[in-house]
């Protein structure tokens, strides 16, 4: 299951599912687990200006050295180059990582297996560092449980609900504007009980909403009144992996209005490639 | 307190599996459940219902009382349902409904984990656990 949060995209096999996420888009933290009892761990960090790679893998490493207490800690740091070191150590636990500096987002991004046992995690690790993607654009990747969405990069996580089935994040933009991104299993035993335009307007709490179908798929729009924001919602259906997928953003700010391809759908209409 | 934690250890804990023991554990239906398919996929299983009190019993057939318990199952339900015959273990099944319905995994063993545990419960079903022979 490929992983995606504040734009940091690691590629990974069906068998991880995130077990803790934490911290927001200056700093943060994300554990994955995998069925055999394998963890990735995900560390990012920005910084001021261009950190020494190699510094700053010691300091994590004599950290992680000092919890190992009485297990001997054993490490080994290979820097690649300016911007990106790799290493591994023995402990407690075994773990083989790689510290990347990204200069576009002055961030500092760690990926790490560890395994509590002393199986071999370099195939593990060589490929997940591999295909480490961090964007530096507009839009971030967020990909979670199924939900595969691209968002502005000003958002800030608020509230989750990552449950099987039903996968929800919300985003703030300051004060003023709410972006909740849902993505909904099973999407043909659904759509086989319900009209898809009359479930989207229940599923979203949009009771008043003019609906557009827009061949993607459908916007609803209610307006606001004096007390009320303005609601927004694009909402697509993907037959290939039977889910159904919405953007709803709650502002009086015309500039947030979601767009196609926040959902994944390109202007033509086609599905944005993604890992 | 050491009977309480006695008895949590003895027998709080008899019953629960851990994961890995729970994706090789193999459901199986209990023979006494009967079941047709209906045309939209969804199943109707009728279950005797049999009182260990032989006075209930026979206050029961007095009454008149309804002799079978129903279950209906949903197209989904059925077919997990399919696969309950002792030699499917879990993980096999969860893969299938990840196959069929384009599930995660992590979606698949948690409704299907949710799925067995309702059927177990209302004796529908039991789980082997070890090696098959």
């Amino acid at each position: 299951m490929a992983f995606a949060w504040y734009g940091i995209e690691l590629d990974l096999d069906d068998e991880w599912a995130p077990v803790s996420i934490e911290g927001n888009q200056k700093q943060g933290y994300a554990r994955l687990g995998s069925t055999r009892a394998h963890q990735v761990q995900l560390r990012w960090d920005t910084v001021a200006k261009a950190p020494s790679i190699s510094d700053s893998l010691e300091r994590y490493l004599a950290r992680i050295g000092k919890d190992s207490r009485k297990a001997a800690f054993t490490k080994e740091i290979n820097v690649a180059s300016e911007f990106e070191a790799s290493y591994r150590y023995s402990g407690r636990a075994s773990a083989r990582g790689s510290i990347r500096y990204i200069p576009d987002r002055n961030l500092v991004v760690l990926v790490e297996c560890v395994t509590p046992g002393k199986d071999s995690l370099s195939a593990a690790h060589q490929k997940i560092s591999a295909n480490l993607k961090v964007d530096c654009g507009d839009l971030y990747h967020w990909q979670v449980l199924g939900l595969n969405v691209y968002l502005p990069k000003d958002l800030e996580v608020g509230k989750r609900q990552l449950f099987a089935g039903r996968t929800t994040i919300q985003f703030t933009a300051g004060k003023h504007t709410l972006v909740t991104a849902e993505r909904w299993g099973l999407a043909s035993e659904l759509l086989a009980k319900h009209d898809f335009l009359e479930w989207a307007r229940a599923a979203l709490e949009l009771p008043r909403a003019n609906i557009t179908d827009e061949d993607v798929g459908i916007r609803l729009v209610q307006k606001g009144h004096l007390l009320t924001r303005t609601q927004t919602a694009l909402v697509g259906l993907y037959p290939k992996e039977n889910r159904i997928q919405s953007v709803k953003v709650q502002s009086n700010r015309s500039e947030w209005n979601p767009e196609w391809r926040w959902i994944g759908f390109s202007k033509d209409g086609s599905e944005i490639e993604t890992s | 307190m050491a009977l309480d934690r006695l008895f949590k250890r003895w027998i709080g804990n008899r019953n629960k599996l851990d994961p890995e023991q729970f994706r090789k554990a193999r459901p199986i239906r209990n023979p006494v459940v009967e079941w047709t398919t209906a045309e939209d996929g969804s199943l109707l299983m009728q279950v005797p219902i049999e009182s260990k009190r032989k006075w209930l019993q026979k206050i029961a057939i007095k009454a008149k009382w309804p002799t079978t318990r129903q279950f209906e199952l949903e197209p989904m339900g059925a077919f997990v349902w399919q696969f309950c015959d002792g030699q499917h273990s879990n993980e096999t099944i969860a893969r299938k409904l990840k196959e069929r319905y384009k599930m995660n995994r992590l979606e698949a063993e948690a409704s299907l984990s949710a799925f067995l545990q309702t059927l177990s419960q209302r004796g529908l079903i039991s789980l082997l656990i070890g090696t098959k022979k």
